[in-house]
């Protein structure tokens, strides 16, 4: 079969090895992508607008390409708003699709869903956000790593260089847990309204545990504490990290008065490690860190603190998760390449956009 | 059962093919730039590379690039004055 013609006409039963065989699915089983289902995808919308080029191969990403990974995917109609923003996300040259998807690291794109649409699609923010279990979770962020896969040409060890993947590369899709947190919106804090639906897509690992007492200190000392970790990429190469705050901790740094920002700035002054340690590691040459770390870093000095992002914004804070847990995580970022990119979801079918960036 | 029509997910024929630019084909005379990624050693590795190319086989070092961070892609000015002044390119990661 070639994966070169624009369909394969199949017997029924070898649907869905017909479309392993071609190398179109993640390792999974798929949806066969028949025309009907696409075309109840894709709605009113023109199939043949270009959210953009994907790379490395730069195929153009048509939404009626789009529309046929979210069929594999398993998404519902619904959901198509949420995967075709994602996906306009991902190609804005700000996040640096090129870099993610074909770098050694194992950072991989992951998605944050924050608004009404949370409701309204039935996306999880509770219990198990970032593990198995919910459909639209799942699917929404499948179909994005399918379709980047597919129209990027992005396979393991052809022009995905990632020397272990990531398990998130199946599905990574998140949503804000708005109702315990004690914040403003996600998505407020990046330029939107609070009423407003928005997708962001934030390159980065898969979370890492914070294990923490519901005090204030012990927070904050834990978070700092695996925030810091050299085996990140941050410390060396600076970037973003995600901290997906649980809503036991949520509501301890809430009721203590700490905002998002204040938040922000603590890990931003305490998450630092001396110069020394780098030193002591080696991981690469003092002159590879300069380009990376903050002018204001004197690398002569073993004692001078590097933090692990540039700017206390930089830590992007999520409040989501199940009610019961001492526990948040963070997702270290793949370093300065690229930065998280949020956009509006208009689930208008007729799709109507004038604004490049509206969705 | 009969048959079951399947979209292809993936590109399709049609949309602009590239192919790689033909190797160097006398090095003698050649003018060879390299471009490194910005990581530890790529440097060195290229300027191992272009010193024996030089002794060896005479050629000629147009320009020596590299990328202003290895997450970043090459500066497209950068491409372009490769592109404009070398007959070939040498590449090289480091780690």
């Amino acid at each position: 079969m070639s994966s070169t013609a624009t369909s394969l006409h199949v017997p029924v039963e070898a649907a869905m090895d017909a479309c392993f065989d071609a190398g179109w699915t993640d390792g999974l089983p798929v949806v066969p992508p028949t025309p009907d289902r696409v075309a109840q995808m894709l709605g009113d919308r023109d199939g043949d607008k270009v959210l953009g080029h994907v790379p490395p191969a730069g195929t153009p990403a048509t939404l009626h390409k789009v529309a046929i990974n979210a069929v594999m995917a398993g998404c519902l109609p619904r959901h198509f708003p949420v995967v075709s923003a994602a996906m306009q996300a991902a190609l804005t040259p700000e996040f640096n699709v090129l870099g993610v998807q074909a770098t050694t690291h194992v950072a991989v794109p992951m998605i944050i869903v924050c608004g009404p649409i949370v409701g309204e699609i039935g996306l999880n923010a509770s219990y198990g956000v970032f593990g198995p279990g919910c459909r639209a979770n799942a699917t929404i962020g499948r179909a994005l790593h399918l379709a980047l896969r597919n129209l990027g040409g992005a396979f393991p060890g052809v022009s995905d260089m990632s020397t272990f993947g990531n398990p998130l590369g199946f599905a990574g899709c998140v949503a804000e847990r708005r109702s315990v947190s004690p914040w403003p919106g996600f998505h407020v804090d990046r330029g939107f309204e609070e009423d407003e639906s928005t997708v962001t897509v934030f390159a980065g690992e898969a979370p890492k545990s914070i294990v923490a007492t519901n005090d204030v200190n012990g927070i904050l000392g834990t978070a700092v504490d695996t925030m810091s970790t050299l085996g990140a990429a941050n410390p060396h190469l600076m970037g973003e990290m995600l901290l997906v705050v649980g809503p036991e901790h949520a509501g301890c740094l809430g009721g203590e008065g700490w905002s998002r920002r204040t938040v922000q700035e603590h890990l931003f002054q305490h998450a630092r490690r001396p110069v020394r340690d780098f030193l002591a590691v080696h991981t690469y040459s003092l002159d590879v860190w300069r380009r990376s770390w903050p002018d204001w870093v004197d690398g002569s000095d073993p004692d001078c603190g590097v933090p692990i992002v540039e700017d206390p914004e930089d830590i992007l804070i999520l409040v989501a998760g199940g009610d019961a847990g001492r526990f948040s995580v963070c997702c270290p970022g793949w370093g300065r390449g690229g930065r998280a990119v949020t956009l509006r979801v208009n689930d208008d079918s007729g799709w109507t956009s004038t604004d490049e960036r509206e969705l | 059962m009969g048959d079951v029509e399947l979209l292809n997910p993936m590109y399709e024929s049609g949309h602009e093919e590239r192919s790689l630019a033909p190797p160097v084909a006398e090095l003698a005379g050649a003018w060879i730039s390299s471009l490194d990624n910005g990581k530890w050693n790529a440097d060195r590795l290229l300027e191992g590379v272009l010193a024996q190319l030089v002794d060896r086989h005479g050629v000629g070092v147009a320009l020596r690039g590299s990328k202003q961070h290895y997450n970043h892609d090459l500066e497209p000015a950068l491409v372009d004055d490769v592109a404009t002044v070398s007959d070939g390119v040498l590449v090289a990661i480091g780690d």
